[in-house]
């Protein structure tokens, strides 16, 4: 019985029979873990995508939160202000130029995104707030954690490249991509080395 | 001729109640986030000489009786920053500050309304009118035009402070090149012809009291040449000449951690209106450059330096009545040491008189060194210790019957409560 239940799940989802993990850790040249960047795979098919996380981008204590965020096209984003004071949300990237006027009632607004690209965000009011919404079209894309490791679930095998964006990477596109090759099962472990800069200050002029 | 000093406020006040009505729905009048405020008590032992706020040539706002330290505590500012905002693209600020020292105590420190709307691409546009100061500090970045890690800014934004204050309209366009941004400021004003009085008369100093609409300064004794035309005080906010000045400025973030700038200012002062009260229209024009570098996460370099001539007066034979050249610049390190911040800085200023009278030169020469400590008690309040040392030599000190060259240190405490 096991075994025809294995040939039947063969026979219709064949991406079941070549389900590994791919774990990449990104560092500096330092060694140093680089959180908050975007590792993804090309698309591999069309259906719809879906993410464990919430599609959520907060302003919380005059920042964005999270730093990034990585939403599937057609996503739904809820942007709560958890502040008491207001904000005005805005970015005029081309993949969706658009502004919130949020007021610091925990009001929260929606914005859906149905083109893939980085949507840098601001505040107009308080211009140190910076955040980036990454829209992907493919179901392979995590993001690094504090230890600089991010894990794609159920990669599909083969030599591929992969794709790392991060804000300020020393990088053309803030990209690097590079060769893996994902096993049929198991795990494959990569480690990535990126020249990252430091975040812009902004001073308050008078 | 003594004009209404209250004018800047009520031409903003007119100007917020002009725009309040079409935006009702989204005033943001009395908030957290629209009122600030500091009050700062300070313990101070300083030798030397008097300080120039005692009408001495101090170079420091507490000085000495010219002997040992003297000891004074002192409620040396509070102040109030309203930020209100009256929709999503126009806001105001108006400081008041009260200064121990200052004649008068209680003055308008700024005012004006911002112009800011939503960026629609990398360029970006803002604009602000009423009364402020010109964007040439780089130490000046907490409310009610304060310093963040010491306690008295370098010579010259001590100057800045005190004389380069103007009423005008300033605008500002900026554009993002990824992580570069270039932005470009351009301001015509009035009400700064008095400018360069107190660096001819007095010279530098390293003091954190700041100019205020009405607010004077008491000179040091003036030779018997100046004080036919200059009286024994100088009002830093005056309109004399009703000429409009300029001031144009360029900044360039290079990198992520770089940022660089330039600064033009010219007050077009006519050099020959005088009040009745001897407040004269001064012919001030400077350049200024400065720099900020973040050499790692923990380490900042500061640095700016000014160059300028001030002229006032018709032409005798020797020369203008007073034609000053002055230069000064300073180097800042701050690091951070978890929750403190130590800081050091070196100042050096110099003035040079184009044409001195027998016996009352403004030339003069100096430097300044410091050192800070500032130690966070959570978010409302700091303490800072500093310890400074100015050397200078004025030959007009002998106006006074002192010895033109002087050392001083003052080493002070303060406590900052913020909210």
């Amino acid at each position: 019985m096991g075994r025809l239940f294995l040939i039947f799940s063969l026979l219709f989802f064949p991406e079941l029979a070549c389900a590994a993990d791919l774990i990449v850790t990104v560092r500096t040249p330092q060694g140093k873990p680089v959180s908050d960047a975007v590792v993804s795979l090309p698309e591999q098919h069309g259906r719809p995508i879906h993410f464990a996380w919430r599609y959520t981008m907060a302003q919380q204590n005059l920042q964005f939160d999270p730093f990034v965020l990585i939403v599937p096209v057609r996503a739904k984003v809820a942007f709560p202000n958890l502040d008491k004071v207001r904000h005005h949300v805005y970015s005029f990237s081309p993949a969706h130029p658009f502004e919130l006027k949020l007021y610091g009632r925990d009001e929260t607004r929606f914005v859906t995104f149905d083109k893939a690209g980085v949507i840098a965000l601001g505040c107009n009011i308080h211009d140190g707030m910076v955040g980036f919404i990454v829209v992907v079209d493919t179901p392979y894309a995590a993001k690094t954690d504090a230890s600089g490791e991010a894990v794609i679930h159920d990669a599909p095998p083969g030599s591929t490249d992969v794709r790392i964006w991060r804000p300020y990477l020393k990088a053309p596109q803030n990209t690097v991509l590079s060769a893996v090759v994902v096993p049929r099962e198991g795990a494959a472990r990569t480690v990535i080395t990126v020249g990252v800069n430091p975040r812009p200050d902004t001073m308050r002029m008078y | 001729m003594h004009r209404n000093r209250l004018s800047p406020t009520l031409f903003l006040v007119a100007s917020l109640l002009a725009v309040a009505p079409a935006a009702r729905a989204q005033v943001e009048l009395v908030t957290p986030e629209t009122v600030h405020g500091l009050i700062d008590f300070r313990l101070i032992a300083a030798d030397g000489e008097p300080s120039f706020v005692d009408g001495g040539f101090g170079k420091s706002r507490y000085g000495g009786d010219n002997g040992g330290y003297r000891l004074q505590a002192d409620v040396a500012e509070a102040g109030l920053e309203w930020t209100p905002r009256l929709n999503w693209a126009w806001s105001a600020l108006i400081d008041i500050t009260a200064q121990a020292g200052a004649s008068p105590v209680v003055d308008l420190l700024q005012a004006y309304i911002n112009y800011k709307p939503v960026p629609r691409s990398e360029t970006s546009f803002s604009a602000r009118l009423g009364y402020f100061y010109p964007p040439i500090s780089l130490e000046h970045d907490a409310p009610v035009w304060s310093v963040t890690n010491t306690i008295t800014p370098s010579a010259l934004n001590s100057w800045v402070g005190e004389e380069v204050k103007v009423a005008g309209l300033e605008a500002t366009i900026a554009r993002d090149f990824g992580v570069q941004r270039l932005s470009i400021t351009a301001a015509v004003f009035g009400e700064d012809d008095t400018a360069g009085t107190l660096l001819s008369y007095r010279g530098w100093a390293l003091s954190d009291l700041k100019a205020t609409a009405n607010g004077e300064f008491d000179l040091p004794p003036l030779g018997p040449f100046a004080q036919q035309v200059q009286a024994s005080e100088t009002y830093s906010t005056r309109e004399i000449d009703d000429r409009p000045g300029y001031y144009g400025r360029l900044n360039w973030r290079v990198t992520s951690t770089v940022d660089l700038h330039v600064f033009r200012y010219d007050n077009e002062g006519d050099k020959v209106s005088v009040t009745s009260d001897y407040q004269s229209a001064w012919d001030t024009r400077f350049n200024e450059v400065g720099a900020s570098l973040r050499i790692d996460d923990k380490t900042r370099i500061l640095a700016q330096a000014l160059a300028g001539r001030t002229q006032f007066g018709m032409e005798t034979p020797q020369g203008l009545f007073a034609d000053v050249s002055f230069h000064t610049a300073y180097a800042l390190l701050s690091r951070d040491l978890g929750k403190s911040t130590l800081t050091g800085r070196v100042d050096i200023f110099e003035n040079t008189d184009n044409a001195p009278r027998p016996g009352e030169s403004n030339a003069e020469r100096g430097w300044a060194m410091l050192g800070a400590y500032r130690y966070p008690l959570g978010r409302h309040a700091d303490v800072r210790l500093e310890a400074l040392h100015i050397w200078s030599d004025r030959p007009s000190r002998t106006l006074a019957g002192l010895d033109p060259t002087q050392a001083q240190t003052v080493l002070q405490s303060s406590l900052r409560l913020s909210f």
